[in-house]
């Protein structure tokens, strides 16, 4: 019985999520996070041994009727009086639902409309330089790896790296741009590190085929191969998926929101990363593999000319 | 690996304790002595924004000056730059009420020359505009940083350091008009003059050496510089400096590291016997490395991304020695002696071990280079732990099993390794 093959299956998923999260961001707009898109800043004066514990709480409270949340909280010391200082992840506030909220918030907190400053704008933390930078880092990322993989694996194996890493981290960022979390630095080192967890799974996978091939040459096929290993790597996946999610559900408990949608979208990275190295690397590399071996046995044999049996 | 007799094992084991207890105090427990406190490297370690203790600072700019939106982003660009070379990568700089003001958040540490140094630091950010003139009137400024100024290297030569202005088109021109204007150099920060000196030695160029006895000196002069050029001008006269505290806990985070570092150690330790408690050995003398690594490198800065990093580092070195010890496993189950299971399985694990590691480290490398900030922290962070991850599993657990094995013989009971009998 002929095995199915699957990677069209997992291609088309990720060409649906990639062109869904294009379409939604053309249309909805893309969720960038202060630290790339500036947002709002409130400073609420605070009277001496003010407990600010329910603060947080009840300005989302107040922030929900306008569609809006904190983002992040702090307090800071300006001269000689004490601030309780939060931020909005939002460009356009009106005028008159400015005032309104700062009527709001001193109405809920129960303090004077004086002590709650105007609503004003912050820029973003981010420079275009550091986009770039990162940009032409993760390239030269990717086009290292895919030489390396070349000398080592053979051009077909470095061509799947290439393909998965790529994949990996643009997947990533479709998933995130679908849910709508938010997108800073934090999310943006997610990303990194989510495909170098790719890369590092990719390269136990076919460490472990380039193994097999020394010890089982005409004994087994590509698939199998790529099977054998893709099972053997599941430990060291294991390892890694672990120790992020462990990290990532600690982070829900930070008490800043921008750090818990951090972690949500770590476990997005995560998911994306084991999809990409464990199925789509697996089974692309499978058919590359048995595809270059087909042209070679190809090749070889027309090299080969048949014995004669006439007497 | 070359086996090592009884006795010399007995020394090695009795040396790598001492090492480990000297070197786990002084990493990693605080001591008082009178009036002195030492904090240990690892109550040392810089803790960024998110965590840690802030100190914040807001500069009026002035409205004689650029208020262009290009300007104010390169400000802020520069201004990032500039606090990343001098320690603080997770820096936060950002411009409040429609550019009115720019605000620098800075992390610092408590009870040291930190918070002193950080004020320094801020209160050199706010230093106003870089201005060469023939007299210390405005009226006779002939070099403006922003305008002149295209870059500022600082080099040393015999017991000297210099610190050379490179000048713009622009600024060669000035600098010929200034020296004709005048035998004397001022220079003035701020609207304020600093210092002077002679400019009878000079000649027009496209740059001005200026000379320094104290590296130290020259390297602060060579910061309010390029602070000094940056495309807006900042009111030196009116900047507010304060602290400030975030509401995120670091304390989320060190509990996931326990639990993780815990269950990763256990998983060892009982799947691998003796093997995975020589892990345990082999952790604890890392951990005194990366605490020292990270408290010496000034652009290490903890802050959430970059614990993730080190948990993805700590998850790195814990696949490689699990490769390495999954292989002895797998040699002893096919029938082969503990030692020589050991031996192959070494040689059969070198491959997977280090290709994994090259495809950590060579990304994070190339990250750390071309990376700014905290991708660049982040970046550092992996690239180390996969390298010192590399050592641990093909130097010193072997090492620490072939002392073991001084003792052993051979006996396989220690190692929980069960050949399914037929």
């Amino acid at each position: 019985m002929k095995k199915k093959i699957l990677l069209p299956i997992y291609l088309a998923v990720s060409l649906i999520l990639i062109i869904t999260a294009v379409v939604m961001s053309l249309t909805l707009g893309v969720n960038l996070g202060i630290d790339f898109n500036g947002g709002k800043q409130v400073e609420i004066k605070l009277e001496e041994n003010t407990n600010t514990d329910n603060y947080d709480k009840a300005i989302n409270e107040v922030l929900k009727n306008y569609g809006l949340s904190i983002d992040s909280t702090l307090t800071q010391d300006k001269y000689t009086d004490t601030y309780y200082v939060f931020k909005i992840n939002t460009n356009e506030i009106s005028n008159e639902n400015a005032t309104k909220i700062r009527t709001d918030i001193a109405t809920k907190l129960n303090i004077s409309e004086e002590n709650v400053s105007e609503i004003i704008s912050i820029s973003g933390n981010v420079t275009v330089k550091t986009l770039v930078t990162i940009s032409i880092a993760a390239g030269c990322v990717f086009i290292l790896f895919f030489f390396i993989s070349w000398i080592r694996y053979g051009i077909m194996n470095g061509l799947t790296t290439l393909f998965v890493s790529l994949h990996s981290m643009i997947l990533s960022f479709a998933l995130i741009l679908i849910t709508r979390l938010q997108i800073n630095i934090p999310t943006v080192i997610a990303v990194l590190v989510s495909t170098l967890f790719t890369l590092a799974i990719l390269a136990i996978i076919l460490e472990n085929v380039r193994e097999n091939k020394v010890k089982h040459t005409n004994e087994l096929t590509y698939k199998e191969m790529f099977a054998i290993a893709n099972k053997k790597s599941i430990p060291s996946m294991v390892i890694f998926t672990s120790a992020i999610v462990i990290f990532a559900i600690a982070s829900l408990f930070n008490p800043a929101i921008y750090i818990k949608l951090f972690a949500l979208a770590l476990i997005e990275c995560v998911v994306v990363s084991i999809y990409s190295a464990n199925f789509v690397g697996y089974e692309l590399g499978a058919i590359l593999s048995t595809v270059s071996a087909e042209k070679v046995k190809q090749k070889l044999s027309k090299n080969v000319e048949p014995k004669s049996t006439k007497k | 690996m070359k086996q090592i007799r009884k006795k010399p094992a007995i020394l090695l084991i009795i040396l790598l304790s001492v090492v480990l207890v000297v070197g786990s105090i002084f990493a990693f427990v605080p001591m008082n002595f009178g009036p002195t406190t030492y904090k240990s490297f690892a109550g040392a370690i810089k803790v960024g924004n998110d965590f840690g203790e802030t100190m914040y600072a807001e500069y009026d700019i002035k409205k004689d000056g650029s208020t262009e939106v290009v300007d104010v982003k390169k400000s802020i660009s520069d201004i990032k730059n500039i606090l990343s070379k001098q320690g603080h990568p997770s820096a936060s700089v950002y411009s409040i009420n429609e550019n009115e003001k720019i605000r620098v958040e800075l992390s610092y540490m408590n009870g040291d020359d930190s918070f002193k140094d950080t004020y320094t630091l801020l209160k050199a950010v706010g230093v106003g505009k870089f201005e060469l003139r023939s007299s210390s009137n405005e009226e006779d400024t002939y070099i403006v940083g922003s305008k002149h100024v295209k870059g500022v290297t600082v080099s040393n030569y015999t017991s000297y350091t210099y610190v050379t202005l490179e000048l713009n088109e622009d600024g060669e021109q000035a600098l010929a008009d200034l020296l004709n204007a005048s035998k004397t150099i001022y220079v003035c920060m701020g609207g304020n003059t600093q210092t002077s000196f002679s400019s009878e030695n000079m000649s027009a160029g496209s740059s001005i050496p200026l000379t320094f006895t104290d590296y130290n000196s020259a390297l602060d002069f060579a910061m309010r510089v390029e602070l000094g050029c940056i495309p807006v001008d900042l009111n030196a006269d009116t900047v507010t400096i304060n602290t400030m505290t975030s509401h995120s806990s670091i304390l989320p985070v060190i509990i996931a590291l326990a639990v993780i570092v815990t269950i990763a150690l256990m998983y060892l330790a009982l799947r691998y016997g003796i093997m995975g408690l020589m892990n345990l050995v082999s952790t604890l003398a890392s951990s005194i490395v990366y605490v020292i690594l990270f408290w010496a490198i000034s652009m290490i800065e903890f802050n959430n991304s970059s614990f993730l990093a080190l948990v993805f580092g700590f998850a790195v070195t814990i696949v490689l020695k699990n490769m390495y010890m999954s292989k002895v496993r797998e040699e002893y189950l096919t029938g082969k002696t503990i030692e020589a299971s050991i031996e192959t399985g070494y040689k059969k694990s070198i491959a997977s071990v280090i290709a994994t590691t090259v495809a950590v480290l060579i990304p994070a490398v190339v990250l750390a280079f071309v990376g700014s900030g905290i991708v660049q922290t982040s970046s550092l962070i992996i690239a180390i732990m996969s390298a010192f991850g590399l050592f641990e599993t093909l130097l010193f657990i072997p090492w620490l099993i072939n002392i073991v094995e001084a003792f052993n013989k051979g006996n396989d009971k220690i190692y929980h390794f069960k050949r399914e009998e037929v």
